[in-house]
């Protein structure tokens, strides 16, 4: 077992600790969602929340939800924990559906579901190590266990020394660490995340984000989160699945998604991501040949497919030697290239797109003519 | 960032001003109102407080398990009718030959029941509590004129009789009720896990939920036991007026203030059952003071509504400061 894990392991807990379940076969499912409908009533009328989605989260992932304001992000995320009840359908945690728990079992149930909010919630009038012990202090566990796996926990999100200090002394970054610990004190094999970067900082984000994938990898934690912000299921999520109005309208591998997304929301939320081409080439694109000195303008998308990074011995091979970068960016994605190329080179090399397509093994249809420039 | 750092210097200055505007106050008292500082008076501020403390004991439970947003969180504006209500069981019990022990269980059975009806419209029919407690208030008030006819109605017990006396230093036994009340609450609210529950659900229910509280429960029990208060404090009126009074509804205002007061004195700003004593206190000592200087009551329901007006103002502007 490896360090980190071994480090929060109190030696006082019995039995056999989350932390040191061996990794599941990618497939098998934690979460399923079944057919899973919610209707609102609002302003007299009625709202479809979500609508018959139906998806798995296996164990062991990193699981993105993303959605516009109102997608149904939320309300799919509580019917997890049964912080909101589906209309129809089902969903089965761990294979068990909760619907038909009692009071007693639904809370001990929740205790193997850790949750992380976007404002913290932290109490106010408890200090860091009594707010990431209260889950335990509810539940009634004698106090020197309690401060064995507070201790470890602390270790774990790096507050070591912000014990006995109270959450209005901690910047948002340390307040998200505290909820972090406070939804790992019972060692759950699943923790929900609810916009938990939205009220942080960008280096912030990213460093919540790593400790994110810290644990799920070193403790074999199941993460589920809902953003709204494509650069954290970028930077974070194995897969993804994409809401849009209570509809699961595209599911798969983050590479994948990012690559060819296919939903119409999906490339509304990746656009902000996307290198848009500068006013100033923008600006100057026609679409024939001006002069002798005109360059055909080409838009090329890496979509992650081929999983090979993009080779530029080929393309200048099959380009010419003139070819510029005017603009784009490769990024790696779950350890894939994707990205956008825009390229100027002689108009001859019309004819050699079919070769450029196969050299750097993408789809012909990633490979699109955008118009002229003149050679500035 | 900022704001994170601005909000413990933002509740320091207005806990900081707070305190010295208690102190000029009760200084000013010291030196102008006749006898303000003797032992008498002082026995008296501490009987008169019974009364409201109890009352505010039972609203700071409420606004502890409820949350501090005055209009979707935790409030109970029947407090002040339940008093009344159970004062005028207590009174109506003893004049009819009951028992001091028939009669004290009556009315403190009365007020549970109250605060029951008050947190079934919470929890079961989702009625927010400003509204439901109002028409309990209403309904609790109504049934205290049907049963008293709108008049005085005198009462004579041991109890009374007991409870009305005081020890050998002159300080009433109704004051020793107060801090043994307010003992046990402290106990139950500070210092198990039952209080550590209640603070909880208050302050993110939602969270509290996800970590397996039943918040509706809590709630519930929250209005109970600002009934049982409610309860208690309707015997401390019938010792206080030997019998059940008429105008209950003008201890609403105070009791109100007392447990809005009560974070003030509260190291964090948060409602404790310790804050609402050292606040009960506080405004009983600001209403005899007053009486003392022969300032109208208007002045006094004046200076109540402006401290809730500062406290729920300064309670948002920190709120705001939280993320």
């Amino acid at each position: 077992m490896n360090a980190l894990a071994e480090a929060i392991r109190p030696e006082v807990v019995q039995g056999p600790a989350l932390w040191q379940r061996e990794a599941e076969p990618a497939g098998e499912a934690l979460v399923s969602f079944r057919q899973v409908g919610r209707q609102f009533q609002a302003g007299g009328r009625s709202v479809q929340a979500l609508q018959e989605v139906s998806f798995d989260i296996r164990r062991g992932e990193i699981f993105g939800i993303i959605g516009r304001s109102g997608a149904g992000k939320s309300t799919l995320l509580r019917t997890i924990n049964r912080l909101e009840s589906p209309g129809s359908g089902q969903v089965l945690v761990a294979g068990k559906d909760l619907s038909g728990l009692n009071e007693a079992q639904l809370a001990q149930a929740r205790r193997g579901i850790g949750m992380i909010f976007q404002h913290f919630n932290l109490l106010s009038s408890r200090t860091v190590a009594q707010n990431i012990g209260l889950p335990l202090k509810i539940a009634g566990l004698p106090q020197a266990e309690i401060d064995a796996r507070v201790d470890s926990l602390l270790q774990l999100v790096g507050l070591e020394g912000k014990r006995d200090v109270y959450p209005s002394r901690l910047s948002g970054g340390q307040k998200q660490r505290v909820g972090i610990a406070r939804a790992l004190v019972h060692q759950p094999e699943l923790l929900l995340c609810d916009e938990a970067t939205s009220a942080l900082d960008p280096e912030t984000t990213q460093s919540i984000l790593a400790l994110l994938r810290d644990i799920n990898r070193q403790l074999k934690v199941t993460v589920v989160l809902i953003t709204h912000e494509m650069a954290v299921i970028r930077e974070v999520c194995d897969r993804v699945a994409v809401l849009e109005a209570g509809k699961v309208v595209e599911l798969g591998p983050v590479w994948q998604v990012f690559g060819a997304p296919q939903a119409d929301a999906t490339r509304a939320l990746l656009a902000s991501l996307n290198h848009e081409l500068p006013a100033d080439v923008a600006g100057r694109i026609v679409q024939e040949p001006a002069s002798a000195q005109s360059e055909l303008l080409l838009d090329v998308r890496l979509d992650g497919v081929s999983g090979q990074d993009p080779a530029l011995g080929p393309l200048v091979a099959a380009l010419g030697p003139a070819t510029r970068l005017l603009h784009g960016g490769v990024e790696r994605i779950q350890g894939r290239a994707q990205g956008r190329l825009v390229l100027a080179c002689a108009p001859q090399s019309r004819n050699r797109l079919g070769d450029l397509a196969r050299q750097l093994a993408i789809p012909a249809g990633n490979i699109r003519i955008l118009g002229y420039v003149d050679h500035a | 960032m900022s704001s994170s750092i601005s909000k413990p210097l933002a509740l320091h200055l207005i806990q900081g001003g707070a305190y010295i505007v208690f102190a000029l106050v009760l200084f000013t008292f010291a030196v102008f109102a006749p006898h303000f500082l003797s032992l008498t008076n002082i026995a008296n501020i501490f009987a008169q407080t019974s009364i409201l403390g109890i009352l505010a004991f039972g609203l700071t439970v409420v606004v502890i398990a409820g949350g501090g947003n005055v209009i979707h969180g935790g409030i109970d504006l029947s407090v002040a009718a339940t008093l009344g209500f159970t004062s005028a069981i207590y009174s109506t019990l003893i004049n009819h030959g009951a028992g001091d022990a028939i009669a004290v269980v009556s009315a403190v059975g009365v007020g549970a029941l109250a605060g029951s009806l008050n947190g079934l419209t919470i929890v079961l029919f989702r009625l927010p509590p400003l509204l439901a407690t109002l028409a309990v208030m209403n309904l609790l008030a109504g049934l205290e004129l049907v049963l008293t006819q709108n008049t005085v109605l005198p009462a004579s017990s041991p109890l009374i009789d007991l409870l009305s006396g005081s020890d050998r230093f002159g300080i009433p036994l109704l004051g020793y009720l107060l801090l043994l009340i307010a003992a046990v609450l402290l106990l139950l609210i500070q210092y198990t896990p039952f209080g550590l529950r209640l603070y909880a659900i208050g302050e993110h229910r939602e969270a509290a939920r996800a970590i397996g509280l039943p918040s509706s429960r809590y709630v519930f029990l929250s209005y109970v036991i600002s009934g049982v208060c409610g309860g208690l404090s309707g015997i401390c009126a019938s010792v206080f007026f030997s019998g059940s009074s008429t105008g209950s509804q003008e201890f609403l205002l105070p009791v109100i203030a007392i447990a809005l007061l009560g974070v003030v004195f509260s190291r964090r700003f948060v409602p404790t059952i310790g804050g609402t004593l050292l606040s009960g206190l506080f405004i009983g000592a600001l209403i005899n003071g007053f009486q003392l200087l022969n300032i109208s009551n208007f002045w006094v329901n004046g200076v109540q509504g402006a401290l809730i007006l500062a406290i729920v103002a300064a309670s948002t502007f920190l709120r705001s400061r939280e993320v």
